[in-house]
């Protein structure tokens, strides 16, 4: 199980879940520069994005390893993000790479081994634009999520592939529904499968602004979290995720036990980029 | 450690000063967008480069880095052969930076290429006149010789397909991209050099067929067709060699994938066949693609293939000074011109320009008929030809320039930095320009801010975290918070 190697012919697929609420106004730091969540979000995932079409360059062209998703859940209801063609609202690849998007010049400040300080400047590629308005429908965008993986694992072309991975940030609790509707809507996701296994469903609860308790990231036990019922709802939402994560997320925490839960609480934006690249970890699972 | 993501590797690539270790003078080779050119297998990814001026390749790791093979591990005797890239691991080499901004160290492994080597295809597509015929039979020869020296020496490729032999002007093919952990079966190996031995030898003998022998999709076609037109020729070798590449991919009956004897043997009996016309085969292959025997094909190793038209290269014999790249970029000048192009000398630009300084991050200098400006790696202007003066600094990112007497400093974007202007300003030095006006010296950073008053009679730039300040008869040091230092 996990073990099916990404090909043309046996592509996977990401689902990413993005909180584009009201709340994701609020400023955090990302790479020493501040701005509103929203934004690192969304500069998040396009960097995602841009990584993955990178990461399908062969020396003949863009191979459509991957069909990528982007759901976004705001006041104004639960809508895809990425232009995708098709009724199964994934994008593949070449698709994504072809699209003309808007770019945006970013600025990084580096401190260099010496000490020197450099400004480096370089255009990002804006498939996901930046939002933060109304409430969260996260009920809604689980049960669009639970739609896809299922109707993506069915297809019979998918059969053999390496299972999807459905990726949930946010930064509040669900306006829609409560725990129990929840906890049904991620079972569904969960309990799609392919022959290589079942979805993935990461959870990921970016920290408030008055965050006091420490970030959890990959716990193996409901203990390691706060005792907070949203963060223990979150924990039974998400996957118990399978061995070949396990190198990764020891590299993240030495000496940490698996098996490990696919949950970040209380994260930092920083550390969302990191449960962002663990959780796409399998794009390296390419042939 | 993971792996680093490859936008961190182009960053540094893009931005080499101060990240590496040991290597120096690295320009990667761009596309026209100004992005390095590198290709990405399973495990790593390879950027295409230039180091002290000598063309390689940079091996990066993906995926969790201490499993992958890029340790040279028990190199074969090959590896010392005429017939490989010569290639040297160099551990925590480049410092790449992630998603939030976290510095981290990278091992890369770095191929050196031959001088002057070009890709088997684009080897082969020009040299497909009749003057031509030698030097692809000396590359047949020398391709058997590779697969002897390989099966002598034990080493296994794994990987050999046209994208990774490079052939010398003097037709020496050498093997680059070793050490690929996946698919290191000497039957690939074997089946692969038979095949491209056997495009070499077709291409030779039907020049129009070269766009439809080449390209991966008609490949399977080809062969069926060759073994044809062998039967009925009634050529024994020819037939043995497309039976065999046929077979050793499954193709054709009998899938027994040719032993290493038998491989050498058909290599050798390629080398030998005259080049002929072989018109059933020409009858039975598709015609899809025009035929092509460009002769313009001078340009180094380029990893990936473009389909759009190639602009025309530079003719460098009628330039009176080619210059060395510089961010990917050479100067050029023809008369009392400047211009710019690619690595492959590609012209970026007419020769229009007076004067024109090196690339640097991107930026250079320029001067035209109007005033000085400065000038992206794709030849617009970012800051038009109206200045005065203009200094590109490329390690700060930031352009000094002077407009009706008075100097501001610019961002690389050309917007202006500095509120006020100044009559004089002097290069940055360790993060601080020494400014004037009205004989009244001070200190600005490269964000354009005010580190100290314009408050001193004269000064000197930073040095050794220091600079030397007079004011009226004292002369006394300063710290770059304007702080007097005993």
């Amino acid at each position: 199980m996990y073990h099916a190697k990404i090909s043309r012919e046996h592509r996977t697929a990401f689902i990413i879940l993005c909180d584009r609420s009201g709340s994701m106004a609020e400023e955090c730091l990302l790479g020493g520069t501040l701005m509103r969540k929203a934004d690192a979000v969304a500069c998040i995932i396009n960097m995602l994005l841009s990584e993955l079409i990178n990461r399908s360059r062969r020396d003949d062209g863009l191979k459509d390893y991957f069909d990528i998703a982007v759901i976004g859940y705001s006041g104004e209801g639960v809508h895809p993000l990425l232009p995708a063609g098709g009724k199964e609202r994934f994008a593949g690849i070449d698709e994504l790479a072809r699209q003309s998007v808007p770019s945006q010049p970013r600025r990084l400040v580096r401190t260099l081994p010496g000490g020197r300080t450099t400004i480096v400047e370089y255009d990002q590629r804006q498939w996901i634009a930046p939002q933060a308005t109304g409430d969260t429908p996260m009920c809604g965008a689980l049960a669009e999520a639970a739609a896809l993986t299922t109707a993506w694992c069915a297809a019979p072309r998918n059969r053999d592939s390496f299972p999807p991975i459905v990726l949930n940030i946010t930064d509040g609790e669900a306006s829609d529904a409560d725990p129990g509707m929840l906890l049904a809507q991620a079972a569904r996701i969960r309990s799609a499968a392919t022959r290589d296994g079942n979805a993935l469903l990461f959870n990921i609860h970016l920290a408030g602004r008055d965050a006091e308790a420490a970030p959890q990231l990959f716990p193996s036990d409901r203990t390691e979290l706060p005792r907070i019922r949203y963060a223990e709802l979150l924990y039974d939402l998400s996957s118990v995720l399978p061995p070949c994560y396990d190198e990764l997320i020891l590299a993240l925490h030495p000496g940490a036990c698996p098996p490990f839960r696919a949950i970040g609480y209380n994260c930092s934006v920083e550390e969302l980029f990191n449960m962002l690249t663990i959780g796409t970890a399998s794009s390296s699972f390419v042939i | 450690m993971n792996a680093p993501a490859l936008s961190a590797i182009i960053e540094s690539l893009l931005h080499p000063q101060g990240r590496f270790r040991t290597l120096v003078d690295i320009v990667p080779l761009t596309d026209a967008r100004g992005m390095p050119r590198f290709t990405v297998s399973s495990d790593s990814a390879d950027f295409e480069a230039t180091v002290n001026g000598a063309p390689c390749l940079l091996r990066f790791p993906l995926g969790a880095a201490d499993l992958l093979p890029l340790s040279p591990g028990p190199l074969p005797g090959a590896a010392q052969s005429a017939f490989l890239a010569p290639c040297r691991y160099l551990r925590e080499e480049m410092t790449v930076f992630d998603g939030t901004g976290t510095p981290l160290r990278t091992d890369l492994l770095l191929e050196r290429l031959p001088a002057g080597g070009m890709r088997l295809s684009d080897f082969v597509r020009t040299r497909l006149d009749r003057s031509g015929a030698s030097a692809l039979r000396r590359l047949l020869e020398g391709l058997a010789a590779m697969y002897r020296t390989f099966d002598a020496e034990g080493y296994i490729h794994g990987h050999l397909k046209a994208g990774n032999i490079l052939v010398t002007p003097d037709s020496r093919p050498t093997a680059v991209r070793c050490l690929h952990s996946h698919a290191r079966d000497a039957c690939n190996d074997r089946t692969a050099l038979l095949r491209l031995s056997l495009a070499v030898y077709v291409s030779g003998c039907i020049p129009p067929l070269f766009h439809a022998l080449w390209s991966s999709p008609t490949t399977h076609a080809w062969l069926t067709a060759l073994l044809t037109q062998a039967e009925f020729d009634r050529n024994v070798p020819l037939a043995r060699a497309a039976a065999a590449a046929a077979a050793g991919s499954g193709l054709l009956p009998p899938h027994r994938p040719p032993g290493p004897e038998e491989t050498a043997a058909l290599l050798d009996s390629l080398s030998t066949l005259a080049f002929v016309p072989l018109p059933l085969l020409a009858a039975l292959m598709p015609t899809e693609t025009p035929a092509a025997t460009a002769r313009d094909i001078t340009v180094l190793y380029t990893a990936v293939e473009t389909s759009a038209p190639q602009p025309e290269l530079l003719d460098a014999g009628r330039c009176d000074y080619i210059g060395r790249p510089a961010d990917t970029v050479v100067r050029y000048r023809k008369g009392d011109r400047w211009g710019y192009a690619d690595t492959a000398l590609r012209p970026l630009t007419a020769p229009q320009f007076t004067s024109a300084g090196d690339f640097h991050e991107g930026r250079a200098a320029v001067a035209c008929k109007s005033g000085y400006g400065l000038l992206d790696r794709s030849g617009n202007y970012v800051m038009e030809p109206r200045f005065e003066a203009l200094e590109w600094y490329g390690e700060w990112n930031v352009a000094a320039a002077c407009a009706e007497g008075e100097w501001h400093l610019y961002d690389r974007c050309g917007k202006r930095l500095t509120a006020s202007g100044y009559d004089w300003m002097a290069p940055p030095a360790e993060g601080a320009l020494l400014v004037r006006r009205r004989n009244r010296f001070g200190f600005i950073d490269p964000t354009g801010r005010p580190l100290t008053e314009l408050r001193y009679d004269e000064g000197f730039s930073f040095s050794g975290g220091r600079a030397l300040v007079r004011t009226g008869d004292t002369s006394y040091f300063i710290d770059r918070e304007g702080e007097r230092i005993e």
